[in-house]
């Protein structure tokens, strides 16, 4: 039995073989380049995808900003007509069509106080 | 066997060969490209980004908004001048294929005149001009009308102008905007004087565009914002104003005068409540006024010998240094000699014996000297300077001058007794009124002002504080000569100034016109200053009118206009009787 377990130790101590290791480095190296040519596509089609969302936004940001530059200017455009309605050369133009006259002059009251007499 | 594993390692030789000859083929090839890489990105690297920059970035100034000006009525406020946006209509001729259908179109809509067109014409047909400008200050409405002609080769762009919504209440107070080396500066009135306020201050905008000269809105951006100008609200009444134009303008064409004003201030404050000048100009259409002398404000530019309403400042000092009272007499021989001199009453009349109450009903030259006399040369010229005579009063518009009273510093005695009846030292109306503001005041000589707040753009408000300048005059002094003014339009020549139930102080000036060859010459300028109510003034008002025509004496010009105005305020103000 002796020489068995001698027979086999010495076997075991020889060197695995090397076709075995050099498959496994091979396996793991191209399962490597896999996940990385995957993750750099990924993200690849990720960025422009963003980007291009980021863009067409911008355009739509542009086309807000412009409609609100228009409003601001008709909003503006209001205002200086009603200021013009409102000047006094228009509401004296305004006095006779509408046949009002001139307030004459006030005529003032006195209110006297209220006065308890004592008996 | 042997022959076979010879063969086999002469192809594998030949093989390695071909292997290592292409390896350093493609190794060169690429040492290459990352050379001329090298070249451009590195060393020429200033220059690609100059050119990629000229391209794609965009450096845009920042316009402000010039601040408007404004008069407060309750709590809102209401611009009297503000900004509005109009277009520029320009032509690119090497787009235009047929210049005289396009001027034929656009004429109508832009009511262009015959000069202007012929003029146009000519530059639109020259085929290399890339820009002409047809017209400025077109409204939105005509543009839209001409782009809906959908003519090639016009464009637009969009400008800013000041406007105006009130009509008539006078330009001088505001000014103008104008050019001045192809940039806008405010010019004369509030304009001229805040100018750098108003204008605030340009910005800066630094970008990247796009092929189509849009910005990039995720490109790198550098914004420095305008800082818009400061918006200032004036102490004017916007309806006091206009019915104090239009009363003066009534007055200035009926008796065809070379120009006409009217002040109206707070006396207790300095706020001027309305200023107003005839002959005026449009500020919207600056350029098309006649004499460029019309931007001047003659309440504050033109200094002018006054006459007889100085006559209360001269009362007011001998009054105040007790030399005389109101009921002091002296003999009015009708004519004083000074020296070489004659000076005589504007009647060349002798009015016996009169109280200083009557020198001033009766617009006495001689009772005027007699109280300048009373306190000697140097005391006059002192109450003269104090009164603020000489000096700018400090009212913020632009171009205020101090008028001359230099004569006052000569020795001889003619020239403080012919000033102690307004001749002889010139004056602006601005100093008079402030000077009767002073009287009405107390004796309290108060600076006058016109702009009450200025509101920053973040809101910040600055409020004008009344100030006072000095006490001219004891408040015992001011409240006689209030009374004696009241007694000149009660029982005077000024009676056409009376208003039924209030007791309005008052004082009429008629003063010839130095001729330019010496001596004066037969035109008047006539004035008329007073306050009311006299016992609680609320506003002192001055009137004037140069050179008018068909009429002698400044109490039947001005008189009735005094009156008139008067009894607007004081039913605006809502201002009891007092008998």
């Amino acid at each position: 039995m002796s020489k068995f377990f001698h027979l086999a130790k010495a076997m075991s101590r020889q060197p695995k073989p090397k076709i075995k290791s050099a498959k496994l480095i091979k396996f793991n190296v191209q399962v490597l380049n896999s996940v990385i040519l995957t993750l750099v596509i990924f993200l690849g089609v990720t960025y422009l995808v963003q980007i291009n969302g980021l863009v067409s936004q911008g355009y739509q940001i542009k086309d807000l900003e412009v409609e609100i530059s228009q409003l601001q200017q008709a909003a503006d455009d209001l205002r200086l007509e009603s200021l013009g309605l409102q000047s006094m050369d228009n509401v004296q133009g305004k006095i006779s069509q509408l046949n009002m006259v001139e307030a004459g002059p006030v005529e003032y009251l006195q209110v006297t106080p209220l006065v308890a007499v004592a008996r | 066997m042997v022959i076979l594993a010879k063969k086999s390692s002469v192809d594998d030789v030949i093989k390695d060969k071909r292997i290592s000859v292409l390896t350093v083929v493609v190794f060169l090839f690429g040492l290459i490209i990352v050379a001329r890489l090298f070249s451009f990105q590195v060393l020429q690297h200033e220059f690609y980004s100059l050119l990629a920059s000229e391209k794609h970035d965009v450096y845009k100034q920042l316009f402000p908004e010039r601040g408007s000006i404004y008069t407060r009525e309750s709590e809102s406020l209401y611009p009297l001048v503000t900004n509005r946006d109009y277009y520029l209509v320009y032509a690119e001729p090497v787009k235009i294929k047929n210049s005289g259908e396009v001027i034929d179109k656009i004429t109508p809509i832009l009511s262009l005149a015959e000069e202007e067109w012929q003029a146009i014409l000519p530059k639109l047909a020259k085929k290399d001009d890339p820009y002409e400008p047809i017209k400025h200050k077109v409204t939105k409405e005509q543009t839209d009308q001409i782009k809906a002609l959908g003519l090639a080769g016009i464009g637009f762009l969009p400008e800013t102008y000041r406007y105006y919504p009130e009509k008539g209440i006078g330009g001088q107070i505001f000014g103008f905007v104008g050019f001045k080396d192809d940039k806008k500066i405010g010019q004369y009135g509030l304009e001229g004087y805040f100018n750098d306020e108003l204008s605030g201050q340009s910005g800066l905008l630094q970008s990247v565009k796009d092929a189509l000269g849009a910005l990039v809105a995720i490109g790198p951006r550098s914004i420095r914002p305008a800082q818009d100008g400061v918006d200032l609200v004036l102490t004017i009444d916007r309806k006091v104003q206009f019915t104090a134009c239009q009363k003066l303008k009534e007055f200035y064409e009926y008796f065809k005068a070379s120009s006409a004003t009217v002040i109206i201030m707070n006396p207790k404050t300095g706020a001027i409540i309305a200023m107003c000048n005839f002959p005026d100009f449009d500020p919207e259409n600056y350029n098309q006024v006649s004499d460029i002398n019309y931007f001047n404000n003659p309440a504050i530019f033109t200094p002018y010998e006054s006459g007889s309403v100085f006559k209360t400042m001269t009362m007011a000092a001998a009054l105040d240094q007790e030399k005389v009272a109101p009921d002091t007499t002296y003999e009015d021989t009708g004519e004083v000699k000074v020296g070489p001199f004659t000076i005589r009453n504007f009647d060349n009349l002798a009015h016996g014996v009169n109280t200083m109450t009557q020198v001033l009903e009766q617009s006495l030259n001689t009772g005027a000297m007699f109280a300048a006399e009373s306190i000697g040369r140097e005391t006059f010229q002192s109450y003269v300077k104090n009164f603020g005579f000489g000096e700018l009063t400090g009212i913020t518009l632009d171009k205020e001058t101090s008028g001359d009273i230099s004569s006052l510093a000569k020795k001889g005695d003619v020239y403080y007794l012919t000033a102690s009846f307004g001749h002889g030292i010139t004056v602006t109306p601005m100093q008079l009124l402030s000077a009767y503001a002073a009287v009405a005041n107390g004796g309290q000589l108060v600076e006058p002002y016109i702009v009450s707040e200025i509101i920053k753009p973040n809101g910040e408000i600055t409020k004008t504080q009344p100030k006072v300048i000095r006490q001219v005059i004891k408040p015992k002094t001011a409240a006689l000569l209030s009374g004696m003014l009241v007694s000149v339009t009660e029982k005077g020549y000024d009676k056409k100034a009376r208003v039924p139930g209030y007791y309005l102080a008052a004082k009429t000036g008629t003063a010839r016109i130095p001729d330019s060859r010496g001596g004066y010459s037969q035109e008047t300028n006539h004035t008329f200053i007073g306050f009311g109510p006299a016992n609680n003034p609320q506003f002192v008002m001055l009137l004037k009118l140069e050179k008018p025509q068909g009429v002698r004496f400044a109490s039947d010009t001005l008189g009735p206009l005094f009156r008139q105005i008067s009894e607007f305020l004081l039913n605006y103000y809502q201002i009891p009787p007092e008998y």
